[in-house]
């Protein structure tokens, strides 16, 4: 058996021990490559249906390019979509014209999810993190759990092994749940080569330019790439030296910005 | 602050659609097998040292990675440290600790390897298990001048409990001693007779200095010029293939769940062994009904799929309409999964509350869960001093049956304390085969 076949039965058999173990679950969906990918596999898991609602955290500062693409694979795939947006910080004016990135982040993202956790109580939530991506996501368990505020106690993760998994919370508090820990970025171009999985059109290029990694406009840089189809995409990060996430501002903005996020919610 | 960007045209397409490959059926290509491989050693014998070697070597850094490493060891007011690449957390930067488990991947001659890192510290051995219980294979680093310790002896023990057979011993900071062949002698036969003692054979010893780069990727001609073996990274790629052991063996088909979302009834779960086809006529235990698979449902796949081996995940309609549900097997007739009320296991017990005989347990095996008491203890190791302390007489007991054979032995038993914190949960896995023959109820009803 393949490794990417390996990887395909280990994110299910994630998706189906946390729909049998949770009540209540939904899943974050940025509309990225990892975001399809992870509908792909839940289709796979659950025989054609995804059985709990998908959440875009609309910072307000999407790209319009991908939010034509949110409204296709809504209509595409058929998928119940819950938008929500931080409309109390945007009120207080929070937004990248004003404030650094970290805090934007927080608020357009990490407390939009809190909010919408409180609105919905949600036990558990199906994330796209992956190891390769960060360092302290690298520290992460397939199942981590998340307190009532939301936070990420990294220094005191459980047990995870042999295929047994934290799958139970106490009141207001939710698991992470992360079918794609294992994957790198190149085994999820490979796969949605290998399964023909549409992604948005932003990542191939156009006049030199091609996007790896997609965030919020104001704060997500571009890369200059000629390629224009998925076997380009694969050679090229079999030869780069750029990381992944080297264009998204708030990962860099100070020494372990990352950490700091996560730890307050950010995935 | 770039330009606000301009808003798409009406008939903008806003999807790639990539020409499908054939999905589960397309096979070789770029994918690969990738081994994981956790480096343990006592503290200061050269670990993080040597996973920095390997990552630099292999060239597997991206650009900046190694700067930003500077300059965090600056702000601590540190030397360079190869550790912060893996060591991620602040917390762990000012301490200069592994307080969490680490993957990075790597890549050499086409072949990926994922590292990990697990800390040593004994406060945080539910991580250290975590991390090694990942592994398929093991580099166990010994430094030549101070030769074995005792976190050596340790990690050594540690690997035989998790099972972690497959074992490189690498004797590091061979500049240290003159790159002496006597020195390194001895330690081999110190090691391996260690080692051999806990049944583990490691596969290679080899020595090195990671922060000479001597003997990792490249061989050394001047100071290890004795050296006719292979260098530590020759003998990481003479083991890739040999994890991909497929555990054929007879039907066991672990149920997940059931699933209704429309006029089928999908029984979703995993093979954990053995292969199912559509017709085969398969018992679900413990209840014993039969029915024929009628279908294997692949979505996105618009071939019909016939048949899936070990190690699948699958979803099936069947034929009749019996009772199925999550913790339930599947078997063929031949060769049915052995039922049990007592079963003899090793247990490692994270939890911070103690352990007690008698004490009601969630006893979990691959998906199913029951309650279950500790009977007795046979044998008990020190999780400080990963010692063996002592011997003694031991049982399990469950209430209900759980079919239970030697076919998901690992990795799927897991428990938890009942009612208590989920989340401090405490693994635990199942021993010897002779228990299975000894302790059985007798596997098939008689005709």
């Amino acid at each position: 058996m393949s490794y990417l076949q390996h990887l395909e039965d280990q994110s299910i058999y994630i998706f189906r021990e946390a729909f049998a173990n949770f009540k209540n679950m939904a899943m974050p969906w940025s509309m990225g490559k990892d975001s399809n990918t992870l509908i792909w596999l839940a289709k796979k898991a659950f025989a054609g249906k995804i059985p709990f609602p998908l959440v875009h955290i609309d910072t307000t500062y999407e790209f319009p390019e991908m939010l034509a693409f949110r409204e296709w694979a809504r209509n595409h795939y058929g998928i119940d979509l819950i938008v929500m947006v931080n409309e109390e910080a945007r009120k207080r004016g929070v937004g990248y014209e004003s404030h650094d990135p970290v805090t934007v982040t927080h608020e357009l993202k990490s407390l939009a999810l809190q909010q919408a956790l409180a609105k919905y109580k949600w036990d558990a939530l199906v994330t796209g993190i992956r190891r390769d991506e960060d360092s302290t996501r690298a520290k992460e368990r397939y199942f981590s759990p998340r307190t009532a505020e939301n936070e990420w106690e990294y220094r005191d993760q459980p047990p995870e092994f042999w295929g047994q998994f934290t799958t139970a919370v106490k009141p207001g508090e939710h698991v992470r749940v992360q079918p794609l820990l294992d994957w790198t970025e190149l085994d999820v171009w490979e796969y949605v080569r290998r399964e023909g999985i549409p992604v948005p059109k932003m990542y191939f290029a156009e006049n030199g330019r091609r996007y790896r990694s997609l965030g919020c406009w104001p704060i997500t840089q571009s890369i200059e790439s000629q390629v224009s189809t998925i076997d380009g995409i694969v050679e090229e990060l079999k030869t780069t030296k750029t990381a992944e996430r080297a264009g998204r501002a708030q990962d860099h903005h100070e020494r372990n910005a990352m950490q700091k996020l996560r730890a307050k919610g950010f995935m | 602050m770039p330009p606000v960007p301009k808003p798409v045209a009406k008939d903008y397409v806003p999807a790639f659609f990539p020409k499908r490959q054939g999905g589960a059926a397309h096979a070789g290509g770029p994918e690969e097998p990738r081994t994981r491989i956790v480096v343990v050693g006592h503290v200061d014998h050269g670990k993080s040292t040597l996973i920095g070697r390997l990552l630099a070597d292999t060239q597997s850094l991206p650009d900046g990675k190694l700067e930003a490493v500077e300059r965090a060891c600056r702000e601590e007011g540190m030397p360079f440290e190869y550790a912060f690449l893996l060591d991620a957390l602040l917390e762990e930067q000012a301490q200069n600790i592994t307080i969490d488990t680490t993957r990075i991947g790597f890549r050499h001659e086409g072949q990926g390897f994922e590292i990990i890192d697990a800390p040593g510290h004994r406060e945080f051995i539910k991580n250290m298990v975590t991390g090694a219980a990942a592994a398929e294979e093991a580099i166990l680093l010994i430094d030549a001048k101070e030769g074995l310790k005792e976190q050596t002896r340790r990690h050594g023990l540690l690997l035989s409990l998790l099972g972690v057979s497959k074992v490189i011993v690498a004797v590091n900071k061979m500049d240290l001693v003159d790159w002496k062949e006597e020195r390194f002698r001895i330690l081999d036969k110190e090691i391996r007779e260690y080692l051999g003692g806990l049944k583990i054979s490691p596969r290679e010893v080899v020595p090195i200095s990671a922060r000479e780069g001597a003997n990792v990727k490249n061989s050394d001609s001047i100071g290890l010029g004795w050296w006719k073996g292979p260098t530590l990274l020759r003998a990481l790629l003479s083991g890739v293939g040999r994890n991909d052991v497929q555990k054929e063996g007879p039907l066991r088909l672990v149920v997940q769940d059931v699933y209704r979302f429309d006029e089928r009834r999908v029984i979703a779960g995993k093979l954990e062994s053995g292969k199912i086809r559509v017709g085969d006529s398969v018992v679900f235990f413990p209840d014993r009904k039969t029915s024929k698979i009628r279908s294997i449902e692949d979505w996105g796949n618009p071939d019909p799929v016939q048949e899936l081996g070990p190690g699948r995940g699958v979803a099936i309609t069947l034929e009749e309409q019996i009772f199925v549900e999550r913790g339930h097997v599947g078997s063929h007739e031949q060769n049915p999964p052995v039922e049990s009320r007592e079963l003899k296991a090793r247990i490692f017990w994270l939890d911070t509350e103690p352990l007690r005989l008698q004490a009601p347990v969630q006893l979990r095996l691959a998906t199913q869960s029951v309650e279950g008491r500790l009977v007795s203890i046979d044998r008990l190791v020190d999780a400080d001093k990963l010692e063996q302390k002592r011997w003694v007489g031991s049982r399990w007991r469950r209430s209900g049956f759980v079919a239970a054979d030697p076919w998901f032995m690992t990795p799927t038993i897991g428990w938890n304390r009942w009612g208590g914190l989920p989340c401090r949960g405490a693994p635990v896995w199942v021993e010897g085969e002779s228990f299975w023959r000894r302790n059985i109820r007798p596997p098939w009803p008689r005709r």
